[in-house]
Parts: structure tokens; C-alpha cells; sequence
């Protein structure tokens, strides 16, 4: 069976709404968002704690589903997707970057890294040979046999890019990806997100309010209360 | 390294992110495990060592019966024309040994008291081979195939009828002509078997003499054989009923004439099933909690994997997969530690009080050599496995179920 896989990447937004039912309560994260992510982009979800970013980018990587709107990825609607289609898209087309570096804790760095290919059923010496590439890339080639624990915040977040970038995704989702790093290590991040934007041609979306981060972004798009403003 | 390789390796790793817990888990499996086979093996050795003395020093592994007998201790009835029974017994082949016997109860006087006793009248040289009587003589000597005037009993009863070895003893009983026949003897040889049935309440006298005392020319009350192979107890009870069809016999086998030592066995069962579910059920909880607070602490991290692209599946089976090292290496220690107690205790023997009781009937011994009980062992070392698996279902499933997004914001 084919895995499922885009060949574009133009993401296309409309009257997107979320909302959370918790304890008898409702919040909406976000409320009736329009907006459209061109290929290659370098583009900035901006706006304070509790303004939706996160949700918005979840909703895009199909890591959540919307209460109401439409989220069309290449020439699919997410909402017609299986869960399992879903997971194929996440696999094949996706690359994800979280807050808190999220490495599996038990798998060494190259491991980490060749985690993704691995779902992809990719043959082992190819697999092993690009993640070394990779982390040769993102500078932690010497690194490859260490565990998260043994690694720095900024190297494991260098590492969480090699993971996301390492098979060449059609777009990079980025939650607050300097939020836990100094600026000195978020700045060296940002160039290396820039570098990889530049060369490898990948859509790159994250969010922050850190201005330091939303200076290096091409485009940026703030949110407030759920809705662009 | 394919998918299952790298589900088998994670799992491998995970088991022993918290050693301590993983320990803690593991000795529960392996000593819930380890005290099953020692019971297991307990009951089974016990009960081998009942059957073996029962049928060693009394029934036999099959017994051939009058029609008519409805006593099955005591015969209350006789087989007037054995021999088509002696000729079909030496016709088959898993019969190793087998003896007649005319068994019936009388009274036997000494020079200062009577006592009622069993009167068993064996071929000596047959029986000799075929129970273990002769094993327990103490004083004076079992009884030679000619010596129609040899009589053998239990030290208990000697004691009590105050004679001595050589002395004279006259057995009184109701012949089938319906007169009262006597005949005097004199003790050959004392037996202890630790039993005060046994050894207060049965004599032995030869065949013949037996035959002559009840006036009933070649009759007899019972055919028992042993067998080469107890298992193939059912084959051998067909194939001789078949043979035996035309004549008044009933062919039985030692779970019929000691129905006592079959229940015994299902009571035995019966607790035995009872306390492995206990102890199942602990292990099971035991393991159900290890992998529930393993779950709850890595939820973010299947939040992860299924971000990543892995499917609910894998990640189930990475559940179940650590399931299945824990009761796997639970399974292994609980058999090392269950095996080094077996055999210390298969050599040195365990002392065991329900001899006592048991020897009240029968001959018995006060320890229990263990042995493995193979069929139990390997079906109770599948069931750890199984029972490991079985409470990683729930929190498999719950990690399957997972919303994505949701699991990734848990700390």
C-alpha cells in the first residue's frame, strides 16, 4: 500500500474553531481563523500565553481535530482523513518540534533521530548513514551515542530539529521551540531553522512571543483570544 | 533493525528504567510462581506416593472381582474358576506383575486371647514381588511357597495377642460348606508398616492353606497386576474385560477399589486450583500496577511516538511487549527458585505431618521426597506469561486510545 503522502504543501485555513469542554465548562482556543502558509515559508505564529498558538499548530499537524472549519494540507482536508491517515501524514509529510525537546529518553541520539525513518520502513544502512548525516549537520555528529539525559537543552534541541528535518518533511511545526533555551543557544537554533529553510526549501511554522525569535521571521501572524488580529 | 526489533528493543530498555520497580515486579512473579510449583510439586509427589503405596501394598493397579462382589475392600464373594483369568493376565504384555488372593475375615486365637482380623491368602512368592509386605517384615522371615502352615502379621497385633515368633495361632472362620473350619498355624514373621490397620488388623497365610480353611477348592477373591506403565492403565482394563467377557468377572482399576484416594486427589486439586488463583490474581495485580504507573508516567511519551507517526498499535505492543519480558523473566527466576527447592527438598526429603494420618491406613511415610511436577510446571510458567499479558491489555488499550495532542501537554 502506498504510504500516504503530499507533494504540495500550501496549507489552507478557513473559519477554523476550537473548543475545549472541560469539566462542564467550554473554552474556545480559537475562533474562526483564516489564514494560508505558502510553500517554503518561514513563517511566525505570534501572541501572548493562552492565545491559541499551540492548538492552532496541533489542528495543523493533525495532532487535534477542529470543532467547525477547514484545514486543507496540499490538496486533502485533514477532516476527511482516518486517524490512520492521519498518522501517515504525520509520518510522511510532517515534521514536529515541541517545546520541551520531547526525545524518547531510553533511545540514544542517532536512535532518536532514525526513529521517524524507521517508521517509514526504511532500510537500516541508508537510515543510519542519514541520521549521521544529519546530526553531522546540526553539529552533534560526536553525540550520536548519547542518551537525552547526557545532553545538553540546546543540543537535545538541535537534536528534536535533526529528528524533524532528517527525512526531508514538506513542512516543520515548531511549538515554542526556544522557549527552554538561552538566547545565546536559541539564536544558534534560529540560524540553523533559517539555514535548513534556505537550503532544503522546508516550510517552517513555529510560535513564540519571544521578539528575539519573531525578528527572524519572514512572516508573522498574531494571534489574540483565538482570532488573528 | 525493523519495526518489531525496535519495539522489542525499547521495550527491553523500558523494563529497566526503573529497576527498582522492575525488581520489586519480578519478585512477585517469581515467588508467586515459585510457591505454585512447590505446591504444585508437594501435591503431585504426594499423591504419586499414595497411589504408589496403595497399590504396592494392597490393590494393585487393576484388580479382577466376582461379578457378584460388592465389597470391593472385603470381597463378599468368589471367583470359582480363576484360571481364564491367569491365562488372559499372562496374554498382556503391560502387565509386569500379578498375584491371586482370598481374602476374608476371621477370628484368630492365640494361646491367651482371639482377636477378628482380615485373613489375606496369598501365593507368597508372587506377592512378594507384586506388594511390598515382605519390605516391612522385622522379625522372623516371609512366607515360603510350601509352608502351607506359615502364617505372617503385623507387629500391633502380635503385641496385643501376646505371641511370639514360632508360637501357635489358630484361625477360625465360616467355610462355604457353611461348617465352622479351624486350622492352626504358627507365626512365621512379624511386619511393621507404621499402619495400625495394617499392622493390627491383617494377617497373611499362604494360598493353598487359605483355600483348605474355607473348604472352597481353587476359588479366590481377587486377582491383582501392576503394571510396567500406570499410564496405560485404560488400554489395559479394556483389552482384559474384552478377554474376561465371557466370564462372571469385573475388572476394576485402584481409582474404583480406593475411590478414598480419589477424592483425596480432587480435594487436593481443589485447594490446589484455589490457591493458584490467589496467587495468580496477586501476581496479576502486581503487574497490572507496575505497567499502570509506568503508563501514567509516559503518557507524554506515547504522546510522542503517535506524533511522530507510529501507529496506535506499536505502541500497544510496546505495552505488551514489556508485559511479556516481565512475566517472561518472572516466569524463568520463579522456576530457577521453584527448581533449587524441588530438588534440595526431592534429596533431602520434606517431613511431613499428613503422613501420619494417611499412615493411619495404609503404609506411609513420614517424608515426602519431591519431585517435578513437569505438566504443571510448564502449564503454570505459560499461565505467568499469560496473566503478565493479560493485565497489560487495559493499560495497552488506554495507551492506544490516546488523543495526541492531549497526551503531549500531560506532566
Amino acid at each position: 500500500m502506498e504510504p500516504f503522502k503530499l507533494s504540495n504543501c500550501k496549507i489552507l485555513i478557513s473559519d477554523l474553531h476550537k473548543v475545549y469542554e472541560t469539566k462542564g465548562e467550554s473554552v474556545a482556543a480559537l475562533q474562526g481563523i483564516n489564514m494560508e502558509i505558502e510553500p517554503g515559508e518561514f513563517l511566525a505564529i505570534a501572541g501572548p500565553s493562552g492565545s491559541g498558538k499551540s492548538t492552532l499548530l496541533n489542528l495543523i499537524g493533525g495532532l487535534d481535530r477542529p470543532t467547525s472549519g477547514k484545514i486543507v494540507f496540499g490538496e486533502k482536508d485533514l477532516s476527511s482523513l482516518t486517524n490512520s491517515q492521519l498518522c501517515e501524514l504525520r509520518l510522511f509529510s510532517i515534521g514536529f518540534i515541541f517545546q520541551s525537546y520531547n526525545l524518547l529518553p531510553i533511545l540514544t541520539a542517532a536512535e532518536n533521530v532514525e526513529y521517524v525513518m524507521l517508521l517509514q520502513e526504511m532500510d537500516p544502512v541508508l537510515r543510519r548513514q542519514k541520521a549521521l548525516e544529519i546530526l553531522t549537520e546540526v553539529g552533534l555528529s560526536q553525540m550520536a551515542h548519547r542518551k537525552p539525559l547526557e545532553l545538553s537543552g540546546g543540543q537535545q534541541q538541535r537534536i528534536a530539529v535533526a529528528r524533524a528535518i532528517v527525512s526531508h518533511p514538506l513542512v516543520v511545526l515548531a511549538d515554542e521551540p526556544t522557549a527552554n533555551l538561552d538566547s545565546h543557544t536559541a539564536t544558534s537554533l534560529l540560524d540553523l531553522m533559517a539555514h535548513l529553510n534556505e537550503t532544503k526549501k522546508i516550510t517552517f511554522v513555529f510560535s513564540s512571543h519571544d521578539p528575539l525569535v519573531l525578528s527572524r521571521a519572514k512572516r508573522i501572524i498574531h494571534l489574540h483570544d483565538g482570532q488573528v488580529v | 533493525m525493523n519495526l518489531p526489533k525496535i519495539i522489542v528493543k525499547l521495550a527491553w530498555r523500558n523494563i529497566w528504567r526503573n529497576k527498582r520497580r522492575t525488581a520489586i515486579t519480578l519478585a512477585s512473579i517469581a515467588l508467586g510462581l515459585c510457591s505454585l510449583l512447590f505446591q504444585q510439586s508437594l501435591i503431585k509427589s504426594l499423591q504419586d506416593q499414595i497411589i504408589e503405596k496403595s497399590t504396592r501394598t494392597y490393590t494393585g493397579h487393576i484388580q479382577v472381582f466376582s461379578k457378584s462382589t460388592t465389597d470391593l475392600k472385603v470381597p463378599d464373594a468368589r471367583i470359582e474358576n480363576p484360571k481364564p483369568i491367569y491365562e488372559a493376565v499372562n496374554k498382556i504384555s503391560q502387565v509386569d506383575l500379578w498375584g491371586p488372593k482370598l481374602i476374608f475375615t476371621g477370628l484368630v486365637s492365640s494361646p491367651f486371647t482371639s482377636k477378628g482380623a482380615l485373613v489375606v491368602g496369598i501365593d507368597s512368592v508372587r506377592e512378594k514381588e507384586l506388594t511390598t509386605i515382605a519390605s516391612y517384615m522385622v522379625e522372623g522371615d516371609y512366607i515360603k511357597g510350601e509352608e502351607e502352615r506359615s502364617l505372617l502379621m503385623g507387629v500391633k497385633l502380635a503385641k496385643e495377642m501376646d505371641v511370639k515368633l514360632g508360637e501357635k495361632i489358630v484361625i477360625m472362620v465360616q467355610g462355604s460348606d457353611g461348617s465352622l473350619s479351624a486350622e492352626l498355624f504358627r507365626l512365621k514373621g512379624l511386619f511393621k508398616t507404621g499402619s495400625p490397620v495394617y499392622d493390627g488388623q491383617i494377617v497373611y497365610i499362604p494360598l493353598m492353606a487359605a483355600q483348605k480353611l474355607l473348604v472352597c477348592g481353587d476359588e479366590i477373591s481377587v486377582v491383582s497386576m501392576h503394571l510396567k506403565n500406570i499410564d496405560d492403565i485404560g488400554e489395559v482394563r479394556m483389552e482384559l474385560s474384552q478377554i474376561l467377557q465371557a466370564e462372571p468377572v469385573n475388572v476394576v482399576t485402584w481409582k474404583e477399589s480406593a475411590h478414598e484416594i480419589v477424592s483425596i486427589q480432587k480435594f487436593q486439586n481443589a485447594i490446589l486450583l484455589v490457591v493458584l488463583i490467589i496467587i495468580f490474581g496477586i501476581v496479576a495485580l502486581g503487574i497490572f500496577n507496575t505497567l499502570l504507573m509506568s503508563f501514567f508516567e509516559r503518557i507524554r511519551e506515547f504522546g510522542l511516538m503517535l506524533a511522530l507517526g507510529s501507529k496506535p498499535a506499536h505502541v500497544a505492543s510496546l505495552i505488551l511487549c514489556e508485559a511479556f519480558f516481565l512475566g517472561t523473566l518472572g516466569m524463568l527466576l520463579g522456576n530457577l527458585l521453584g527448581s533449587v527447592i524441588i530438588l534440595y527438598f526431592g534429596k533431602n526429603g520434606l517431613p511431613l505431618p499428613i503422613g501420619d494420618v494417611i499412615g493411619y491406613w495404609m503404609p506411609f511415610d513420614k517424608v515426602i521426597y519431591l519431585k517435578f511436577a513437569w505438566k504443571e510446571l510448564i502449564l503454570s510458567s505459560i499461565a505467568a506469561v499469560f496473566t503478565s499479558l493479560l493485565s497489560a491489555i487495559f493499560p495497552a488499550m488506554r495507551a492506544a486510545k490516546l488523543q495526541v495532542a492531549q497526551a503531549l501537554r500531560h506532566y
